[in-house]
Parts: structure tokens; C-alpha cells; sequence
């Protein structure tokens, strides 16, 4: 079971993972920020150790960049098991939806 | 000596230690029972006892989260570059709640993320002063509530 911003998260890392091939925390920030969902930016490294733990997603630490001042980055990646989880929680916001959908009608 | 001045160098003593990590729940410990030989002495009851240690709880909380905002300022070169020395230093004292390598993480993503920014330095120090004061108090209000339920407690016996 997903929280809210766990599952925001997650579909964070998911589109960063298509776009610019791994999401690192402040991507995933900014990210975020985008969607219209601001947190403090603490909170988004909490969350992503969180799914980390839950083995929803994994990471690697990449050499030390120059441009960060010679640190590291740490790269998140979904898993398989991430993408499952993501896809159950999908449906079954769909069919909440739906059903709120056809009780509009109705009324 | 009287006995309340000899709390108050105790209390001032917690509050001094306070700034290594290492001795923090020692010194909480330490805090714990001079709470409870208060109790003892002023036949204090378990609310107003618990009520009091959440008090300097949150004092020295505070004084804590304002000691990681000067460490952090002190961190940040004119440039808005981190000084190696002082992060060795930040390293070795963090080192109970956050990992060296997750510090790098952090503090890298903060360089980052105020490098195109009007005031760098003030960003890169406002991106990373949440997350360590995050990562820091979340253990540090876990032992707090944990010691509020043992003083709950045992105050009630």
C-alpha cells in the first residue's frame, strides 16, 4: 500500500527514468514542483530512503561531478516490483473515479 | 552547594554536551533521572513532570536546530563551496544520523540546485539545511517521545 506522496514519488522517478535516464533527489524535487506538489525538500529524501527500503526502487552513487563541487550523485531507479505496485494503484484509482464518475451522472 | 544550583550545572551541563551527538542519549539518560529525583523532591505529579521534560525537550531541540544552522553557515565558503575541512569535521560529527556518502548526495544536489541562482550561497544553504535538520531530529524526537512514555509511566506507578 502507497501513500499519496510515496505514489507521487514513484511516478516522479518513473518519467525522470524515461527523460533524462535517472532521477536524482532534486530532480525529484523539482520535479514535483511541477506536478503542482510541494513538499520540503527533506521530506523528498525520507520518502525516496522509504522506497528504497520497500524495495520499490534502487539506486546507484555515480563518481564525484565537478559541477556539484566534486560530490557524488545518487541515482534512483524504479524496480520491477515498483512498477507493479505503481500499476495496482493506477487501477484502483481508476475505478474510484469511475465509480465517482457514474455517481455524477446519476445525480 | 544547594541542590537546585547543583541541577542547574547539571541542566547546563546536558545543554553544553549537547553538541555532540554522541552523548546526546547519555545525556538524556542523565536528564531522566534528575527529572525524576525531582519528582521525588517536589512530589511533582506524572502530568506536570512530563509536561516539564517536554519543556527543555523542546529548548534544547531548538538550541540544537539553531546550532546545525551556524554549522551549516560555517560550511559554505564566500563562493557557496563547501570547505573539505569542514566537511570532514561534518562527516565525523553527523556521522550517527547521516552517512558520509548520503552527505555527499545532499550536499552535492544543494551546490546544484543554487549554482544558477541570483544568491548561490543562500540557496545552496537553504536547500540543505531541511534535510539535515530532518534527518537529525526525526531519531533525536523518536528517543524524546520514547523517554515521555518511560516518564509517563513509571510517574504513574
Amino acid at each position: 500500500m502507497l501513500g499519496h506522496l510515496e505514489e507521487s514519488v514513484l511516478v516522479a522517478v518513473l518519467e525522470l527514468e524515461k527523460t533524462d535516464g535517472g532521477a536524482f533527489g532534486l530532480s525529484v524535487f523539482n520535479k514535483l514542483k511541477e506536478l503542482g506538489i510541494n513538499v520540503v525538500n527533506g521530506t523528498v529524501y525520507n520518502t525516496l530512503d522509504r522506497l528504497q527500503e520497500k524495495g520499490l526502487l534502487r539506486s546507484e552513487i555515480t563518481e564525484p561531478i565537478a559541477e556539484r563541487g566534486g560530490r557524488r550523485k545518487r541515482i534512483y531507479f524504479v524496480e520491477n516490483k515498483g512498477k507493479e505496485v505503481l500499476k495496482e494503484a493506477y487501477l484502483k484509482n481508476r475505478k474510484i473515479y469511475a465509480a465517482w464518475e457514474a455517481g455524477l451522472n446519476n445525480a | 552547594m544547594h541542590r537546585s544550583e547543583k541541577y542547574l550545572l547539571l541542566l547546563v551541563n546536558v545543554i553544553i554536551r549537547y553538541k555532540k551527538p554522541l552523548s546526546f542519549i547519555l545525556d538524556m539518560f542523565m536528564l531522566f533521572l534528575i527529572l525524576y529525583e525531582f519528582k521525588m523532591h517536589f512530589d511533582l505529579s506524572g502530568s506536570t513532570l512530563v509536561a516539564l521534560f517536554k519543556t527543555i525537550m523542546f529548548l534544547v531541540t531548538t538550541y540544537f536546530s539553531v546550532g546545525i544552522t551556524i554549522w551549516i553557515r560555517r560550511l559554505l565558503s564566500a563562493e557557496g563551496e563547501i570547505k573539505d575541512a569542514d566537511f570532514n569535521l561534518l562527516s565525523k560529527l553527523s556521522s550517527l544520523f547521516v552517512d558520509a556518502v548520503s552527505l555527499d548526495e545532499f550536499i552535492g544536489d544543494a551546490i546544484e540546485y543554487g549554482k544558477d541562482k541570483k544568491y548561490p550561497l543562500l540557496k545552496t544553504y537553504f536547500y540543505l539545511m531541511p534535510i539535515v535538520i530532518l534527518r537529525i531530529c526525526s531519531p533525536v524526537s523518536k528517543v524524546i517521545s520514547i523517554l515521555s512514555e518511560w516518564i509517563s509511566q513509571l510517574a504513574s506507578k
